[in-house]
């Protein structure tokens, strides 16, 4: 009544469950009447109320960002087992749900590169998750294996090899290229199975950071096919102005630091041609420009290669009509 | 001894060290030539350079007076054929030529010591190639370095070349001197081997030659050979000679050995030894090459086996000499 002090005190006020709602309703039960004018009152109940339950606050602990090397996408991968931090003790121990998902924030090489978690759930209606944050991870550069093929190549005097590097290890569509300094024969002699060394092998191109070469020196076979005599002496040709074979001269390999003298005799020893130009030929005819005739002739070369070689010698021609 | 002379030979016109060895060789005329009915003369001739045979040339002929019915008769009717056989690089190139010649000789003075022969001789040559040796430049394979692409010349399938031959000979024939002026035009040649418009055919080979063998002191004889031969242009020259002695005293002069030299113009010295034994007669030669190639300190060599024999009726009369 006015000017009675009763309080309601005490007493537990429980939702009907613990789900997560709005509306709910509570109930308060043992609660008793108190204050001076309490003995002026009985307590015959106490009427039910509403009320709502919220979501509790859920995250993620126990993970890490991992490193990865450079594999051409964002994917990324943690370290640890992953466990709720929020859940209350009746729902203590619930295993983590969802399917994760990490990714760098690019798929280039880098330190320290934030990777985003997404798809992590919460275990029941009852809470909000949070997704991880502030993971972190490394991306290294690829190791690239450097093969090389080696080309075959005619003998030309000279130890360069023409190769084709490649790189299995390279991952589409990336852009790398692979450069080296030089690719040399190991002599420039003829042979097979011979060493091909390559040194210093690069990588260039848009992903190339992305990439370390495995070796900057790599090795191949290859063969040098014809002969160490850096030219070829026909023995025949048939002078005759059909377009076919009509002139004599020493076939070159490569005509550089190179010097001819040859002369051409018939079998009776008479000199019919002679020359100091490594491009001229002989067409059959002597000094007197008289054509000769079907049979032996006599060459009497010297040919000096830059570097002190010298090559001498008397072959046969046959000329032929 | 002998006369030292000039030569300077054609291209490919094979030379013979010891060509009175080789009647025909010199003159279609010489056919019926000689103290004796018939007559079978060969050479046989290696060339080597740098230690290596490039050459082998065998010259055989055989010739005889073909209507000559009794001794006394004077005019007479030769006729011969002579085979040769060039072989170059082991078989690279082998060219054979045949040849048939025919010379009438007609006598000039009543003492039958001199006549004039005019001779007429059909040469076939034929050449084979040993293709599978030969390089040309376009077989070149810069890849391989090696002569491995197919060659793009056409070869012919039949090689052969029918040409003509004539000669004149003057010959002076008594007890004690042998005498022979001859001018001759030779076409043989080795025939195309090669299928195209453009081959320049092979010009006339014109020689002139002098053979002279007579006795001095008895029972020697000195002889003189000296030959011309020009073929487009180009000219070449022999001269040289033997002295002959006698092997055996109490025998006739049929029995004779000769040793003399000849000088090719330009090419070379030729020691050469010649013995005649009543019917045969052989020879050798070796050839001292001073020629461009030795020039050029190319080492070249030559030998020559000849051999000859004569046979049939002989004018008894007239003398024997190394050009029989």
């Amino acid at each position: 009544m006015g000017g009675e002090t009763v309080t309601l005190t005490g007493g537990t006020a429980t939702f009907n469950d613990a789900s997560v709602g709005n509306g709910k309703t509570v109930t308060l039960a043992g609660a008793a009447l108190s204050g001076a004018n309490a003995g002026n009152y009985n307590l015959l109940g106490v009427s039910t109320t509403t009320a709502n339950i919220t979501p509790a606050a859920l995250s993620i602990t126990g993970i890490t960002g991992a490193n990865k090397i450079y594999d051409g996408n964002t994917n990324a991968t943690i370290n640890g087992t992953a466990s709720y931090v929020g859940l209350v003790s009746a729902d203590a121990g619930l295993a983590i749900t969802g399917t994760p998902s990490f990714n760098f924030n690019n798929k280039n090489k880098g330190t320290a590169r934030p990777i985003t978690v997404s798809g992590y759930t919460a275990p029941s209606a009852n809470y909000t998750l949070t997704q991880p944050t502030g993971l972190a991870g490394d991306i290294t550069p690829k190791t690239a294996i450097i093969n090389i093929l080696a080309y075959n190549k005619a003998y030309d005097g000279t130890t360069a090899a023409t190769v084709l590097p490649s790189s299995p290890s390279f991952i589409s569509p990336d852009v790398v290229s692979i450069n080296y300094t030089s690719a040399t024969f190991d002599t420039k002699d003829v042979g097979t199975n011979k060493t091909v060394t390559v040194t210093g092998i690069n990588l260039q191109g848009v992903d190339a950071p992305n990439y370390v070469a495995a070796t900057n020196t790599a090795t191949a076979t290859a063969d040098i096919t014809g002969t160490s005599i850096p030219f070829a002496i026909p023995n025949a040709f048939t002078p005759n102005g059909d377009g076919k074979n009509d002139k004599f001269k020493i076939i070159f390999n490569n005509t550089t630091g190179v010097t001819l003298r040859m002369q051409i005799f018939n079998r009776n020893g008479l000199l019919l041609f002679s020359t100091n130009n490594i491009s001229e030929e002989w067409d059959g005819r002597s000094l007197k420009g008289v054509m000769q005739d079907m049979g032996i002739y006599f060459v009497k070369y010297r040919i000096d290669i830059a570097g002190g070689t010298t090559y001498e010698g008397t072959p046969r021609l046959y000329l032929l009509k | 001894m002998f006369i030292g002379i000039t030569q300077m030979a054609k291209a490919q016109d094979f030379v013979l060290s010891q060509p009175f060895a080789a009647a025909q060789y010199l003159s279609p005329a010489s056919v019926g030539n000689g103290v004796f009915d018939q007559r079978i003369q060969s050479n046989f001739r290696t060339e080597s350079i740098g230690g290596t045979n490039y050459a082998r040339n065998l010259v055989v002929g055989w010739d005889r007076k073909f209507n000559r019915r009794s001794l006394d008769q004077t005019n007479y009717l030769g006729i011969g054929a002579q085979i040769i056989s060039e072989q170059l690089e082991d078989g690279l190139i082998n060219t054979n030529y045949i040849t048939v010649n025919t010379a009438y000789h007609l006598f000039l003075d009543g003492d039958d010591f001199s006549n004039l022969a005019i001779g007429l001789g059909i040469t076939y040559a034929q050449t084979t190639l040993d293709r599978s040796k030969l390089n040309f430049s376009q077989m070149y394979n810069p890849g391989t370095g090696a002569f491995d692409i197919a060659s793009n010349e056409i070869f012919l399938s039949n090689t052969g070349r029918l040409t003509m031959n004539t000669g004149l000979l003057y010959t002076k024939h008594s007890n004690d001197t042998y005498l022979q002026l001859s001018a001759n035009g030779f076409f043989f040649a080795k025939p195309d081997v090669i299928n195209s418009p453009y081959n320049e055919a092979p010009g006339m080979r014109s020689t002139l030659f002098m053979n002279l063998e007579k006795y001095f002191n008895e029972d020697y004889t000195y002889l003189i050979h000296g030959a011309f031969s020009n073929r487009n242009k180009e000219s070449s020259y022999v001269l040289g000679g033997s002295v002959s002695l006698p092997i055996i005293y109490e025998f006739d002069h049929d029995r004779r050995l000769y040793l003399g030299c000849f000088y090719r113009y330009k090419q070379a010295i030729t020691p050469s030894v010649n013995i005649m034994m009543d019917n045969y007669i052989f020879g050798v030669s070796y050839d001292i090459f001073i020629n461009g190639l030795t020039a050029a300190g190319i080492r070249s060599n030559s030998f020559e086996l000849t051999f000859s024999k004569s046979f049939g009726k002989r004018k008894q009369e007239l003398m024997r000499t190394l050009f029989d």
